[in-house]
């Protein structure tokens, strides 16, 4: 008997409450005890950097924001600054926009491209989110610990292009925030050697 | 070498016999209450981000009836947005399951099913369900944390990117307030 055959068996007789219904022990993902330890370290690992990457960035917002408050402090007697201020204020501002455009795509980033596998909607949370209730437990229960291991194996591919994404766009953000704070430093000091 | 864990016992229906053999649920289940946890760490510095934009912009408030219309309009529309982005961040961290599930709970891994009972009440309901309705019990908790997790970064995404327009008119500000110097 073919597995699929063997499901649609299973399923027509889906009233027997069997702990690993509708497979036996070695089918049932349920009975696979930590034998996927290793795929689940790494998915755990690499949300892990994820979260890392926004933690970082973050903090960079945080920065930028206390730059940005020294800026507008700095900026009461505007008119009497020499030119070279009021460029570096400008260069400023400037530098702010990509630096706000990565760090935004740096906290939301997301997989854009499509795998070339099918999701089976096992544990992504807005895919399971998409089901009824009785239908996710079904769904769960009915595939194979193959598929379930092909899914984990997918979700780590869909992290990995989140992860890069974001440690890319961190980085991009903080070379500007470098920019950010030279720029800062040098308006500082034209305001210093003018008084 | 073989484990010193004992095989579970793949005929007894007892529960606390089963070891980690749902390992992979257990995995799903922790995964996504981190991702929870996550969610409301970003909402809380965007709340501190905000806290920061928000203190800059009432230091400006002083000097608003001298100002240009308009630096009035923008600074009016700051506190237009602030509006949306104190809505979206509430709802992100009191997201809470709104959908009816349409499989009962068995009460035995939410604490808030769990404290409708008394403790040997909740003792013997515990141990008297089979595996297979403990197994049932955790997917339904999964399916029930999936919905949490989804509005919370619903709700976070769009409280960034109302505080994305938060900072843009803080700029805008500061930009018009230059000129109005200049």
């Amino acid at each position: 008997m073919g597995d699929e055959q063997k499901i649609s068996t299973l399923i027509e007789g889906d009233h027997n409450p069997d702990t690993y219904y509708p497979y036996d022990e070695h089918l049932s993902i349920l009975g696979s005890c930590d034998e996927a330890f290793v795929p689940w370290n790494v998915y755990m690992t690499l949300q892990s950097s994820i979260q890392f990457a926004d933690y970082k960035i973050n903090l960079l917002f945080v920065i930028a924001g206390l730059i940005l408050s020294i800026v507008i402090d700095s900026t009461n007697d505007f008119s009497s600054e020499p030119t070279t201020y009021k460029i570096c204020f400008v260069l400023f501002m400037l530098v702010m926009l990509p630096f706000l455009y990565y760090s935004i795509l740096t906290v939301a980033a997301h997989t854009k491209s499509k795998p070339d596998v099918k999701s089976r909607k096992l544990y992504f949370f807005g895919e399971i989110s998409s089901m009824r209730t009785s239908e996710y437990i079904k769904l769960f229960r009915y595939s194979t610990r193959a598929e379930h291991y092909d899914e984990l194996l997918l979700q780590v591919h869909n992290l990995s292009q989140i992860a890069k994404m974001k440690f890319k766009n961190y980085g991009k953000a903080l070379y500007l925030l470098c920019i950010l704070m030279g720029i800062l430093l040098i308006m500082l000091s034209i305001k210093a050697f003018k008084a | 070498m073989p484990s010193p864990k004992p095989e579970p016992d793949r005929k007894s229906n007892d529960v606390l016999t089963a070891y980690d053999e749902s390992f992979v649920p257990w995995s799903v289940y922790m995964n996504l209450q981190n991702s929870i946890q996550f969610a409301d760490n970003k909402i809380n510095l965007l709340f501190v981000i905000a806290g920061i934009i928000f203190s800059i912009v009432i230091g400006e408030a002083d000097t608003f009836k001298d100002q240009n219309i308009v630096y009035q309009v923008v600074f009016i529309l700051f506190l237009i947005a602030m509006l949306p982005f104190m809505y979206f961040s509430i709802r992100t961290v009191a997201a809470h399951t709104k959908h009816k599930p349409d499989v009962a709970t068995r009460k035995i891994y939410f604490f808030g099913d769990i404290l409708t009972m008394q403790a040997s009440q909740y003792i013997e309901r515990f141990k008297s369900y089979p595996k297979y309705e403990h197994y049932d019990e955790l997917l339904l908790q999964i399916h029930n944390l999936s919905f949490i997790a989804k509005s919370k970064f619903s709700n976070y995404t769009r409280a960034l990117y109302v505080l994305c327009v938060m900072i843009v008119l803080v700029m805008l500000l500061l930009v018009l307030k230059v000129i109005g110097h200049g």
